[in-house]
């Protein structure tokens, strides 16, 4: 028997698995999940979901050689209207949001003692949550709930900073009709390493207005997973990267629209400059058959600043029906633009300050999504002082 | 009084069979207030010529000089050459998306004049040239070229009025476009 063509799949790896002859799965619908590490096999790296990250950088958490033996520090800013706990493993609420879909990810799940809820309700002021690395040299798993309450509405920031080596899961639960603005941001200190698992749960007619922000850290893989509670759901999801010399960002997105009426629209863009500099974006999108009237696109841009320079770019679709009211993916990756350079330069626009107005360009349609001016500006000067570095 | 002087301008571009030679000694000086119009078919050199003397990176200057009041072009960036006075008027501008028209203009007048301009003046300069030029309030918030054919005149227009090229001696556009010869003719507007 001859294994099955299996699309996004390069030739040479079939049959990797174990040898036997068979393509390793790669169709998203049918993507394995456990909350059991062991239920895992140990990635070996030609597999379709780890291919493109550099396992021998990831200090072991993908083998079970890294001892997951402290925990991230989560700090919470506090406002009225949004309630913090501190909740053992037996909480019932943990896993609403999703199961793990990788190793990394169950192994976080597996290790972490105590996880952090926070429940957001009504219309409170803007939440700040703060999650610490264990410090350099140290491994820490993490596990952060966030909820929202029937018809809330609000906007949480969540920033990741210091150092060390991080595997964590972050649930993000909304109710429904509730409306929730969340920023995510990857500050880390150089040396980090960060294997994080975000999984959205969209409930009834409920919205989801999330940017990414990857900027700090030597590796930073993110896999984030939408799925819909009930029809209605509205998911955008933005994203932001930006690679430096050496760093590997990698985004790996599933939207899995299960349930009719609902909509989502993906938009990634990374920036990549120095030796080395690796992004990878992955963008699945599926459509079951029960999700009729779906309204899907998603979109990936990198632009190439430097020479030796890589940007990955996997857009995938799968779609169970035809009923369905728009579904669309795209991808360019292009070089920074002479002609750009040229025109800004005949205008008398010196050429450091004419790079920097493209970048400033090319990010602006993320960096004007960000709901709180104060947090834009930030990220606006952070992603201005990544340019500085090599004075591109 | 101004004077651009060219003086056996010769061009060649990389062409997959090696250097092609475009312009083969090209003569021209244009002072002040003198308007030339170069005429030729197709592939004869015309935009060749302008985009040399702006210091596009494609044309590769063989030999020759370009002088503007003595002063020696070819050995200045693009953006000096801008700030030295020379204006080019594409015919084709690029898009440069998310670069709002307004921040764009304002770049290339603190570039322009040497320092930032106050805010509250430039707002009002910004408006009153628009104006004068008829041109719509809402591409100030639009993308540099963005869109329509019309809107990237505007562009032109816009920037070559007196915002942000104040001391143009010297503008070159490789072909006229059809409705804005206002600023070929007067690029001080």
């Amino acid at each position: 028997m001859t294994a099955p063509e299996v699309a996004g799949l390069a030739p040479e790896l079939k049959g990797a698995k174990k040898g036997q002859g068979e393509s390793p799965i790669s169709s998203a619908i049918d993507r394995f999940t456990s909350f059991d590490v062991e239920a895992f096999e140990v990635p070996g790296g030609r597999e379709e979901s780890w291919r493109f990250t550099p396992l021998r950088r990831l200090r072991g958490l993908h083998d079970g050689t890294a001892s997951l033996d402290t925990a991230t520090d989560v700090a919470v800013s506090p406002v009225e209207g949004v309630t913090v706990e501190t909740v053992g493993r037996d909480d019932p609420r943990l896993g609403e949001g999703g199961v793990p879909a990788d190793r990394v990810a169950a192994a976080a799940w597996s290790a972490f003692r105590e996880a952090v809820v926070v429940t957001v309700d009504g219309t409170p002021g803007p939440v700040t949550i703060t999650v610490t690395g264990p410090g350099e040299g140290r491994t820490a798993a993490g596990h952060l709930q966030l909820r929202t309450t029937r018809l809330t509405q609000a906007t949480v920031v969540v920033e990741h900073r210091g150092s060390g080596t991080v595997a964590d899961n972050l649930e993000v639960v909304l109710a429904d009709g509730s409306r929730l603005d969340l920023v995510v941001t990857d500050e880390w200190a150089d040396d980090a390493v960060h294997v994080g698992a975000r999984h959205y749960s969209v409930g009834r007619d409920a919205t989801l207005r999330s940017t990414s922000v990857s900027l700090g850290g030597d590796l930073v893989r993110v896999s984030e997973t939408v799925s819909y509670a009930g029809p209605g759901g509205d998911a955008e999801l933005r994203g932001l990267g930006y690679a430096d010399a050496g760093q590997h960002l990698e985004q790996r997105l599933l939207v899995d629209h299960s349930v009719p009426h609902c909509r989502s629209d993906v938009l990634y863009k990374n920036a990549l400059q120095g030796d080395g500099a690796h992004t990878v974006w992955i963008g699945d999108v599926v459509i079951r058959a029960a999700a009729e009237a779906t309204e899907t696109f998603e979109f990936n841009r990198n632009l190439v600043l430097t020479e030796r320079a890589r940007a990955d770019s996997v857009p995938n679709l799968e779609i169970e029906t035809g009923e369905i009211t728009g579904a669309g993916h795209a991808s360019a990756t292009g070089r920074f633009d002479d002609e750009q350079l040229f025109y800004l330069q005949s205008r008398g626009i010196p050429e450091d300050v004419a790079r920097r107005l493209v970048v400033r360009g090319f990010f602006g349609e993320i960096l004007s999504k960000i709901p709180l001016p104060e947090l834009r500006e930030r990220l606006e000067a952070a992603v201005e002082a990544e340019l500085a570095v090599t004075g591109v | 009084m101004s004077t651009l002087e060219i003086k056996d301008l010769r061009v060649s571009i990389a062409t997959d069979d090696g250097a092609k030679e475009i312009l083969k000694g090209v003569d021209l000086t244009v002072r002040t207030g003198e308007t030339h119009a170069i005429m030729g078919p197709n592939g004869s050199g015309k935009s060749t010529l302008a985009y040399a003397i702006a210091g596009h990176p494609k044309y590769e200057i063989t030999s020759g000089s370009v002088t503007l009041d003595g002063q020696d072009l070819l050995a200045l960036t693009v953006d000096e050459r801008a700030r030295a006075g020379l204006f080019l008027a594409m015919q084709y501008p690029v898009e440069v998306p998310g670069v709002s028209m307004s921040n764009f203009l304002r770049s290339a007048a603190t570039a322009v004049r040497g320092e930032a301009p106050k805010l509250r003046t430039w707002v009002k300069e910004v408006k009153g040239a628009m104006s004068d030029l008829d041109i719509d309030s809402d591409f100030a918030e639009r993308s540099v070229n963005e869109a329509s054919p019309a809107a990237r005149r505007s562009a032109t227009r816009c920037c070559s009025s007196r915002c942000c090229s104040r001391s143009s001696p010297s503008s070159t556009r490789p072909t006229p476009a059809s409705t804005s010869t206002r600023c070929a003719s007067c690029p001080r507007a």
